[in-house]
């Protein structure tokens, strides 16, 4: 291409992101000692001095933080979460205008377009993966195989979680492994009440603990200055402290401090080379998002981190003659398989007896019920396969119920100072099936403003997961009636609600033993081309029940540990 | 400020405000309502019918300040006129009018409005739970088909009633007075570096109040 400038550095490694992945590929290349190009398609964002809103209080936002109409009309995919376009955190999700995808079913894709990506406001919920969610797949007959067994990454979310700093309890179940966790977050008392009530209703094995966070909660972490949390609940306005793990205050400051990584933001990475000569890749082409100039970076390792969808794009537009339909996509299946957790679905219960009780401070964390369906003997249900676990919390209201009988005066005036009733939560997340049906594709007649394909989604969930859902709330009813909560409801938004909502993308260049069947191999290689390394939630062959992020850091630093060692062979 | 003084004030802006009783009133109480304020969105008469419903809503009490003296006026106007889209604003404006004509009845405006009569109309028109409006009743919102008009972005508008315009105004009056820095840091238990998290009495951790952050 003759507006092609070709950057004749020479880089050791190229990372395509800056998020959970980005951040953790970036850290550990570049501690290994390689020097490493770190790519991110949006701007600049750095730790504590580019968090605009963090030490804003609701007087200080326009409207008391209410999206103005015209945040709603340019993010109005972003805004369907109902949380993410506040006004205190919407400069941290994309501009829908700016940035199109299309639909031909409904999928809801939540981006942040900038330094740290969305591991400036994740969930920082963290768990992990278990034999038990490794082996469905092959025990189930569904999709393919995981190439990768419990103990093969075990060590690796040992480093990963003493390094983040997660916080949480213990519980020593098989199916739910236990973790190197900093002590946990309380719960309040009400939460106390229904652990209680449910250990001795229930002899199947479930139990309440706290949510497993990545938040610090006694002494630092690695990083640019990260101190315990302050229980300010502002987390998605990016936290001054550094007390919950983002690439901007842990992994990025980590490579940084190495002096081999060179970061450059507005760089969005749309094709990796591929040399049929070598049969492996050469390096990655970018436009500059701002000048829109097109440059070519060269390395001999790609690591692949841009997001599930981003990086299945990216491996989509690099066609070649070798691969015609996108570059390791010899099976078919890059595009496809696309998962995401299934939520909205639970119960709600009035908690009385506990007027006299109020909590102090914002806990930005909430209950966990670990998996117990499918888990072994009577927990098993021929209804469904796989299982899910219930997040949520209890809580002091608002007044909206005091004054639901009062118009005005002072007695309404007197009771919008007072907290509202108790009322507990538990919202179901469960597992989706892999399905090579729910897929992306490229759009080249609807082109961006940088001329690149857009993304088009046309997936949904399926009948595993619509049969899981009765179970899902049908258990989140008993329990808390079962504990003698009030007006109990379960609800289940199923109709109204997409895949997508979960934010949890993956699946769509799968992991597996065969390059007949799966896009990349157990070390997260492509298959056919064995310099990339995608290392997001792309290479998800299922999906377990919980919040994958700390597996993509696990699976991360592994892979790197492994590129640097084929590096290393090489170069000896 | 005295009376004079406010009423120069005030007169800076009269091309947009109509000293109607309720304002004269505000003023013998030499509240701090915004000096040479102009709405942004609202016309004379809904000016000055939102400034005299706030205070009905909130009135002054003998230890807090009342709506208007906090500007609550200010904060429904600038969110109207940022948060509400253009459609939303006019469906809100003919309810609105709605509203004031059955107020004015037969006078040409709001001049002689007592807060009894701005009463009758909450009392007429503001609904609270457990009471039906027949006016949304006989036109019901259309059921929920399918993810087309999230995908494309579309709203099926529909234009409030009188009850729904009349509860956006209360709760928008209660979020503003709950959102004013003066309640928020003075009024409501503060607490913006909290450190820890636990569950205790009630009493003693606040006094009975909610905390203003949640």
């Amino acid at each position: 291409m003759s507006n092609m400038k070709v950057d004749t550095t020479e880089f050791d490694a190229i990372v395509v992101g800056t998020g959970i992945s980005g951040g953790w590929a970036a850290k550990e290349l570049c501690e290994k000692g390689l020097k490493t190009l770190v790519l991110e398609r949006g701007r600049m964002v750095k730790h504590r001095e580019d968090y605009p809103t963090a030490n804003l209080d609701p007087w200080d936002l326009p409207n008391g933080g209410r999206p103005s109409a015209e945040t709603q009309r340019r993010k109005f995919k972003q805004n369907r979460t109902g949380y993410t376009t506040h006004e205190a955190r919407q400069h941290f999700f994309v501009d829908d205008l700016k940035h199109p995808y299309n639909e031909e079913r409904r999928f809801d894709w939540m981006r942040g377009y900038h330094v740290g990506g969305r591991s400036l406001m994740w969930g920082r919920q963290s768990y992990r993966l278990s034999d038990m969610d490794f082996e469905a797949n092959k025990n189930e007959g569904i999709a393919v195989d995981w190439p990768v067994r419990y103990k093969d990454i075990e060590p690796w979310y040992d480093y990963v979680e003493d390094y983040i700093g997660v916080s949480g309890e213990n519980l020593g179940l098989e199916h739910f492994p236990d973790q190197k966790l900093l002590k946990p977050m309380n719960l309040n008392c009400v939460e106390e009440h229904l652990k209680e009530e449910i250990a001795s209703n229930y002899d199947d094995g479930r139990v309440l603990t706290i949510g497993r966070t990545a938040h610090i909660t006694e002494g630092t972490k690695p990083g640019d200055g990260r101190s315990t949390c302050q229980y300010r609940n502002r987390c998605m306005r990016g936290c001054p402290y550094g007390a919950y793990f983002s690439s901007n205050s842990s992994t990025l400051p980590a490579a940084e401090a190495t002096g081999n990584m060179t970061l450059r933001p507005n760089s969005i990475a749309y094709e990796v080379i591929y040399d049929d000569t070598t049969k492996q890749a050469t390096g990655v082409k970018i436009i500059d998002a701002e000048t829109k100039e097109k440059i070519e970076y060269k390395a001999k390792i790609i690591f692949l981190c841009a997001s599930a969808i981003a990086s299945t794009a990216i491996l989509l537009q690099s066609k070649s003659e070798r691969f015609p339909n996108g570059l390791g996509n010899d099976s078919g299946e890059l595009g496809h398989n696309l998962m995401d957790h299934h939520f909205h679905v639970g119960a709600v219960g009035d908690a009385e007896g506990f007027d006299d009780k109020y909590t102090k401070g914002r806990r930005a964390n909430g209950i966990y019920i670990p998996r117990f369906r499918n888990t072994g003997g009577k927990t098993n249900t021929d209804k469904f396969l796989r299982g899910y676990g219930y997040q949520g919390g209890a809580s002091r209201g608002d007044f909206s119920e005091q004054i639901a009988e009062l118009k005005y005066g002072p007695e309404l005036k007197n009771e919008i100072l007072k907290p509202g009733k108790w009322q507990m939560n538990l919202l179901a997340f469960g597992e989706a099936l892999p399905d090579h049906k729910n897929r992306l594709y490229l759009d080249y007649d609807k082109l961006d403003e940088w001329g690149l394909p857009t993304v088009t989604f046309d997936a949904a969930f399926g009948e595993n997961e619509i049969a899981m859902r009765e179970d899902m709330k049908n258990q989140a009813v008993e329990m808390l009636e079962k504990a003698g909560f009030k007006n109990v409801i379960g609800y289940d938004n199923r109709e109204r609600f997409a895949m997508g909502l979960g934010i949890h993308e993956m699946g769509t260049a799968r992991m597996g033993h065969n390059p007949d069947t799966s896009v990349l191999n157990k070390w997260n290689q492509v298959h056919a081309c064995t310099n990339v390394y995608v290392t997001d939630g792309s290479f998800m062959t299922s999906a377990a029940c919980h919040n994958p992020s700390l597996g993509y850091m696990a699976f991360t630093a592994r892979a790197v540990d492994h590129a640097v060692n084929e590096f290393n062979k090489n170069n000896a | 400020m005295n009376r004079r003084e406010a009423l120069k004030n005030l007169g800076l802006a009269t091309g947009f405000v109509v000293v109607t009783p309720s304002l004269i009133s505000l003023l013998q109480s030499c509240n701090s309502a915004p000096e040479g304020w102009q709405p942004v969105f609202f016309n004379t008469d809904e000016t000055t019918f939102v400034s005299s419903i706030v205070d009905i809503i909130i009135p002054k009490t003998e230890d807090l300040p009342s709506a208007s003296e906090l500007n609550v006026i200010e904060f429904i106007d600038k969110y109207v006129a940022e948060v509400l889209d253009e459609q939303e604003q006019k469906h809100m404006r003919e309810t609105l009018a709605e509203i004031l004509n059955n107020l004015k009845g037969g006078a040409e405006n709001l001049d002689k409005k007592t807060s009894d009569d701005y009463k009758a109309i909450l009392d007429k028109y503001m609904l609270v739970k457990g009471e039906i409006d027949e006016e949304r009743e006989a036109n019901p919102p259309k059921p929920w088909v399918d993810h087309t008009n999230v995908i494309n972005g579309t709203k099926d508008y529909l234009k409030p009633t009188k009850n729904e315009v009349l509860n956006n105004l209360k709760w928008l009056t209660i979020n503003a007075y709950r959102t004013n820095e003066q309640i928020g840091e003075n009024v409501m238990p503060y607490d913006p570096i909290p450190a820890q998290y636990t569950c205790g009495d009630l009493q003693e951790l606040t006094g009975g109040k909610a905390w203003s952050l949640s």
